[in-house]
């Protein structure tokens, strides 16, 4: 491949802009738009290699999943009381922790004092995994489709914004591609109407930088941000005074103006892929409009997500808006929640939380599975942390909470070849640390790239003449215990 | 046809570990140097010699040690391939066991072909030769960018001489024209001027040139029209700008420290962006400009401890301090806290060793931090060379944080009142530090009384003793037993108070004391800082080895500082520890002489090729941040060694260049010339047989853009204009508003460059993220692009101030055909042709019966502001002809 770079009768730098062009190039363009045949030309040659664009990739090894759905728990979403029941716990209850290396992010309200889960832990479905059905009752009615993760840890990371940075960049250091940048990039978009990484947020965005950022990679692999409000997606849609016949007159005074620039540059791709890019832009306008009108949902969809409901209609709204772009094409849809952090009166909060998004969680993965998407959508629900096994104690008057705890916590996923009804590592006895199959961030990214087919340990771009990847080689091992 | 792809920026999944061949004819006599050894040291040097553990005990690195053989026995049988076991294990992958690195069948039937001629090798270095050392070839010391700048004698093209008669021809020109002859082509014609000026402006200020400009060129009909509009370009403010944006790239200029996600601001970066700034406006020869960056403190015999007090005494010296921020550019997380502060601190030398290396040598040496250069014949010690030239700077011994590597910029007068203000502040801080004891000791008894009789004094011996002087029993207990007690001290009080209902009564006590510190240090005058590299002179830290780049593994030989071990040799480039003539160790400065000699090989030509990509949209060595074994071939080397050449001669002088440049009949031709010959030979015009059609730059879209509205403020230098991130992602110059003094309408040099927060506008054109820097920008063409030119606010805003700009421009505002030309010209500089003009009425009418439909306010200011709105995002404005 790089003896091409040696050759300068043919190679360059600048038919690499204009041919293998990032996102929109004439090349890429006559193979997306053929269909439409909106160019004439005759389609060309493939490129063996990877380039920057969004078209289709071919993948390593065949991919199990071809996108995703991760619903981002921000905050540490406790997995004591959820996910992983611990009978010492109730065993130690207001005893001290025997233990030690619990590491506290908020020192002065500390205590070492075990306090216990709620008791309404329950065996659910064939599989009988065993998890809190006062808080998530929807939940167990899907753990036969589900793979619960009980061994997540992030080595030498704390506090939350180190967290999510390392869940979603693989490294708790700001300045690096997010995962759907990454996915976005090795994959490709299966449309090009609509942007291919889409991070939705409920009710605002998680503190720090934002996560879907595509740093060092071009940014057609960033996340579009779709927010509660208008406008939802910045801009998609024409200003008041533009909306409707006099965009559309704009945008043909635009073609006539670059067909006749064009005219006098005959075989500047880079001029034909921009008069291009308008059209593109025009129809993501439509395509993106049309995804996110809910509307056309039937109420029935809408009953069994719950948006009727104002406790659930937030989630609900954005798990339909997830399902809806998955099954236009979107590559990877983020749904940022960043609403768990429960340092005091942490079980009502919990209770307040659950009954927000259990219904429209589970009902995602109904959904999908209902409408055959999930063999090949991965749906994947938790936070960047879990909490601790003590009280922390916020003082007299306040109920407890619990502090910080990223050594051991819990996630679920579902779908994309994921095994279903299965619970996968476990923590130690007081759920304190991950001590069976620990995932860690490394392993988890390397395991979803797996299932996209492609190769953590070969998935990278160069920068500055140096190669970045998302996994560094040998750090993050496939899963295998949780693939079917 | 195949659509090949330059090796820098090529993203393929198995681009680690390529390697260039080519087939050599079946009787060719292979060698172990020529044909075999670069295979050799990209699959297998790593484990097999460059590492001192040798893998199965088996050296490939020379002939003499493959023969020797390993642990399997014998690695080769001359003459006969299939019985070597080295064969065999690569031919059936077995090796190497890393299954991405797999050798192309090309490569392993050139090992076969080698062993069956009877594995010829050149001369060996005699001797013992350790495992881990590094080995290089007189064939990677040859390379042609390690071979000393030559100036080739001219080239004798006799059209060119017969096409220009009696004027002096111009060396671009010479070169370029005889590669154009060799392939059967030639130049095309001249650009217009209205192209020219348009070109030229753009090249040397980032904006569209002004319509009084292009009236003066026009009417000029002196012959050397052409050169006075140049000149006239070259001295405009704005030169400065446009040119220092080209050098901030490459140096990774930023307003925040990066590294974690605080991206702590750096309100004070922006002096030495202004330094570049003046430095480039005033053509201040690169030799200096490069010497001031790496060593400006070392030039005016400044310390760490003597910084401060020579500012203050002469503002000369203040210049050349502030030169120094360069070396201040790399993330620095070491201010916020790190988890790992030795590791944060590793990371700002690491990073501006990669810094200083990619912009001025145009090598990868970063990839030598943890192993030898697997393609390059660098060293690992090569970047410890480098990283000991900046040690004493940033030394790990004696770190400091970015807040305390800076030197204030205050007069007499404001000192006297600091110096005044902070005494009453210290006063009142004693004061509030007292009360918080007593405070805290009052709550430790409420907290003790908590704890059961049994344990209360042994507590309250163990508490009340100092923290540091408490016995580990004392410790253990407190911290096992009663943790809030082992907490509890003045720093965490405010977490306890919250226990107690007159915990707020209490905090009051020491937080008004607090309060009114904190009125009368806000009234301290805050001096503006500029960012400085210094030395301490009490301490020289050591420099070693650190294996695999693992700080806690340093190796046990002491390095020495110096540059590329590949160019010229060790005793030319290795410099003093310690400079007895300066108060400093003098090593930036030696490394900078020895840079800007005139004798580097690299350091010239790494930053010609940069100014003639600038200029011509593609550089002379494609990989401009590689010049390695791996770099893209010169398309014309003669030419970029005679500009490199010439530009040291004549003292180091860019705008000089520039004039060359442009002047050239090279520069000077169209973009719009199709030759059906030229295409076929020269499709992607490597040989320049016409111009390039450029698209704009990030910044010059947005300035070009506040230029033709009318709404550019041209005020230069100062601090940064903040960005703001709203909630539907965007992120925008200012915070939506504009302020009086209009600083969010400043040319985007001038934005705040904040690593986490890219301007959206900008980021979507391609400007680059600063991780930590960028040695070459890509230019993308994407639908966002496109969205943001229809839909933005931004958009919107310039088109209504473009509008009236026209209204009030036009000759006759109220005909509409005088209106859309005006539009067009302030746009695009030329007239518009006729279909072009039939075009934008067609579009005003449209817009205009729309908008009188819909009975808004101002019709015909809306459609003039829709028309003003598309010519903004033709291809006409956005790219360079």
């Amino acid at each position: 491949m790089f003896q091409n770079s040696h050759d300068y009768s043919n190679g360059s730098r600048r038919h690499f802009l204009a041919q293998s062009a990032f996102g929109v190039s004439s090349l890429a363009l006559a193979t997306l738009l053929k269909d439409d045949q909106l160019l004439g030309a005759p389609e060309k040659p493939p490129l063996e290699e990877i380039t920057y664009d969004l078209k289709p990739k071919k993948t390593t090894h065949p991919a199990r999943a071809k996108s995703m759905i991760s619903i981002f728990c921000g905050g540490g979403p406790s997995h004591l009381d959820l996910f992983d029941r611990k009978p010492t716990l109730d065993e130690y209850a207001g005893k001290r922790f025997p233990g030690d290396g619990i590491k506290y992010d908020n020192a002065g309200q500390a205590t070492s004092i075990i306090m216990p889960a709620p008791d309404t832990f329950e065996k659910c479905g064939e599989s009988g995994m065993e998890i809190n059905t006062a808080l998530l009752p929807h939940f167990g009615e899907i753990v036969d489709d589900v793979t619960l993760i009980r061994s997540m840890q992030l080595p030498n990371i704390r506090n939350h914004v180190a967290g999510m940075r390392a869940m979603t960049t693989g490294r708790g250091r700001e300045g690096w591609p997010s995962l759907g940048s990454w996915v976005t990039y090795g994959l490709g978009a299966e449309t090009q109407n609509l942007p291919a990484f889409v991070a939705i947020t409920i009710p605002r965005n998680p503190v720090g930088s934002p996560y879907w950022d595509s740093r060092q990679l071009p940014s057609i692999y960033q996340g579009t941000v779709v927010s509660k409000s208008e406008p939802r997606i910045a801009n998609l849609n024409p200003i008041s005074q533009l909306r409707g016949k006099p965009q559309s007159n704009q945008l043909d005074l635009l073609k006539e103006l670059n067909q006749i620039h064009l005219e006098r540059h005959p075989g500047e791709d880079d001029l034909s892929a921009r008069i291009a890019s308008y059209e593109l832009a025009a129809r993501m306008q439509t395509a993106a409009t049309e995804a996110l009108d809910l509307t056309k949902e039937t109420e029935a969809t809408h009953q069994m997500y719950g948006s009727n409901d104002p406790v659930t209609k937030e989630f609900a709204d954005a798990c339909i808006l997830a399902r809806r772009f998955v099954e236009r094409g979107v590559r990877f849809v983020q749904i940022w929640n960043y609403a768990w952090d429960m340092h005091e009166n942490i079980f009502a909060a919990l209770e307040s939380r659950c009954r927000s998004c259990d219904k429209p969680c589970a009902a995602l993965v109904t959904d999908l599975k209902q409408r055959g998407l999930l063999d090949s959508t991965m749906v994947q629900w938790g936070g960047e942390m879990g909490r601790l096994p003590v009280v922390q104690d916020r003082g007299a008057g306040k109920k407890p909470g619990r502090d910080h705890n990223t050594e051991g916590f819990s996630i679920w996923m579902a779908g994309g070849g994921i095994k279903e009804g299965h619970i996968h590592g476990a923590t130690d006895d007081f759920g304190h640390r991950a001590v069976q199959d620990v995932v860690t961030q490394h392993d988890f990214h390397a395991t979803l790239l797996h299932q996209f087919g492609l190769k953590a340990d070969e998935l990278h771009f160069e920068h500055n003449a140096q190669p970045v990847a998302l996994v560094e080689p040998g750090q993050g091992k496939v899963a295998e215990g949780i693939l079917k | 046809m195949f659509y090949r792809v330059n090796a820098l920026l090529l993203p393929g999944l198995i681009s680690l570990f390529a390697w260039s061949s080519s087939a050599p004819a079946a009787e060719e006599q292979l060698t172990f140097e020529k044909d075999i050894r670069p295979i050799f040291k990209a699959y297998c040097f790593h484990c097999h010699g460059e590492e001192k553990e040798l893998s199965g005990a088996l050296d490939l690195r020379l002939k003499r040690l493959i023969l020797k053989g390993g642990d399997s026995g014998d690695a080769i049988s001359p003459g006969k391939h299939a019985d070597s076991l080295l064969f065999q294990y690569v031919e059936s992958g077995d090796m190497p066991p890393d299954e991405k690195l797999r050798l192309k069948p090309e490569e392993v039937a050139v090992i076969a072909r080698w062993i069956d001629q009877g594995a010829v090798a050149g001369p060996e270095p005699t001797g013992e030769v350790k495992p881990g050392e590094f080995l290089m070839t007189e064939a990677e010391r040859s390379h042609w960018a390690f071979q000393p700048i030559q100036k080739a004698k001219l080239p004798d093209v006799a059209r060119l001489a017969e096409e220009h008669k009696s004027e002096t021809l111009n060396p671009v020109d010479v070169f370029v024209a005889r590669k154009l002859q060799a392939k059967g082509l030639w130049f095309s014609e001249e650009a217009d001027r209205l192209t020219l000026i348009r070109r030229v402006a753009f090249d040397l200020t980032g904006l569209p040139p002004a319509p009084e400009d292009v009236k003066t060129y026009l009417s000029d009909k002196s012959p050397n029209a052409y050169e006075k509009m140049v000149d006239r370009l070259l001295a405009s403010p704005h030169y400065g700008e446009r040119w220092a944006r080209h050098w901030l790239d490459v140096a990774g200029y930023a307003d925040s420290e990066g590294y974690d996600d605080k991206d702590v601001i750096r309100p004070d970066a922006w002096h030495y962006r202004d330094y570049v700034i003046r430095a480039l406006n005033a053509d201040k020869p690169w030799d200096q400009f490069i010497q001031e960056q790496l060593a400006g403190d070392e030039l005016v015999k400044a310390t760490h401890a003597t910084a401060q007090k020579l500012v203050d005494q002469d503002p000369a010296v203040c210049d050349k301090l502030t030169a120094t921020g360069f070396l201040r550019l790399a993330p620095d997380g070491t201010g916020s806290g790190p988890m790992d502060p030795a590791l944060a601190q590793n990371q700002v030398i690491t990073e501006t060793v990669k810094i200083m290396s990619s912009s001025l040598l145009g090598m990868t040496v970063g990839c030598a931090e943890c192993h030898h250069h697997r393609f390059d014949p660098i060293p690992q010690e090569d970047f410890y060379r480098l990283r000991a030239v900046i040690a004493p700077v940033y030394d790990a011994d004696k770190w400091r944080k970015p807040a305390s590597r800076r030197a204030a910029l205050m007069s007499q007068a404001e000192k006297a009142k600091v110096a005044e203000l902070s005494a009453q502040v210290k006063k009142l801080d004693e004061q509030h530090n007292q009360i918080k004891a007593e405070v805290t000791k009052l709550i430790s008894e409420r907290v003790l009384k908590e704890v059961p009789d049994a344990d209360r004094e042994r507590a309250k011996t163990a508490y009340d003793t100092a923290v540091k002087e408490r016995t580990a029993e004392q410790s253990e207990f407190l911290k096992k037993k009663y943790p809030m007690l082992d907490l509890l001290v003045p720093g965490r009080l405010h977490l306890f108070l919250a226990r107690y209902k007159d915990g707020k009564e209490l905090a009051k006590r020491y937080e008004d004391v607090k309060a009114e510190a904190d009125e009368i240090r806000k009234q301290i005058p805050q001096p503006e800082y500029i960012r400085v590299a210094t030395e301490d002179t009490q301490h020289l830290p050591e420099t070693f080895v650190f294996y695999r780049g693992d700080i806690s593994s340093p190796e046990s030989e002491k390095i020495t500082p110096g540059g590329l071990t590949v160019v010229g040799s060790k005793a030319e480039n290795t410099f003093a520890i310690n400079d007895p003539a300066l108060p400093t160790s003098g090593r930036r400065l030696a490394y900078a002489r020895y840079l800007t000699s005139g004798q580097h090989p690299l350091v010239a030509r790494v930053l010609m090729n940069r100014f003639w990509m600038h200029h011509f949209g593609q550089a002379i060595v494609d990989s401009t941040g590689d010049f390695g074994s791996r770099a893209a071939t010169p398309t014309h080397p003669d030419l970029l060694d005679w500009l490199a050449a010439d530009f040291m001669e004549h003292g180091w002088e860019l705008k000089r260049i520039h004039r060359l440049i442009m002047t050239s009949r090279t520069y000077r031709q169209t973009s719009a010339s199709h030759s059906e010959k030229a295409m076929a030979i020269d499709a992607d015009n490597r040989l320049l047989w016409r111009m390039n059609l450029r698209r704009l730059e990030a910044e010059s879209i947005r300035d070009a853009i506040l230029a033709v509205s009318g709404e550019l403020n041209r005020d230069q230098f100062g601090a940064p204009v903040p960005v703001s991130l709203a909630d539907s992602g965007i992120i925008t110059v200012g915070s939506g508003k504009i302020s009086p003094d209009r600083r969010e309408l400043k040319r985007s040099i001038y934005i705040q460059v904040r690593r986490t927060q890219p301007v959206t506008m900008l980021n979507a054109f391609d400007a680059p993220s600063m991780e930590p820097n960028c040695e070459q920008r890509v230019s993308s063409t994407v639908a966002t692009q496109s969205l943001a030119l229809l839909n933005s606010e931004f958009m919107r805003e310039q088109s209504v101030a473009f509008a009236k700009r026209v209204l009030a421009t036009a000759e006759k505002p109220a005909d509409a055909a005088n209106l859309v030309q005006t539009a067009w010209k302030l746009a695009l500089s030329n007239e518009p042709s006729s279909a072009e003009l039939q075009a934008l009425e067609k579009h005003y009418q449209l817009q205009l019966q729309e908008y009188q439909a819909k009975k808004v306010k101002a019709p015909r200011q809306e459609a003039l502001t829709s028309l003003c709105h598309v010519l903004f995002g033709t291809n006409q404005f956005l790219y360079i002809e």
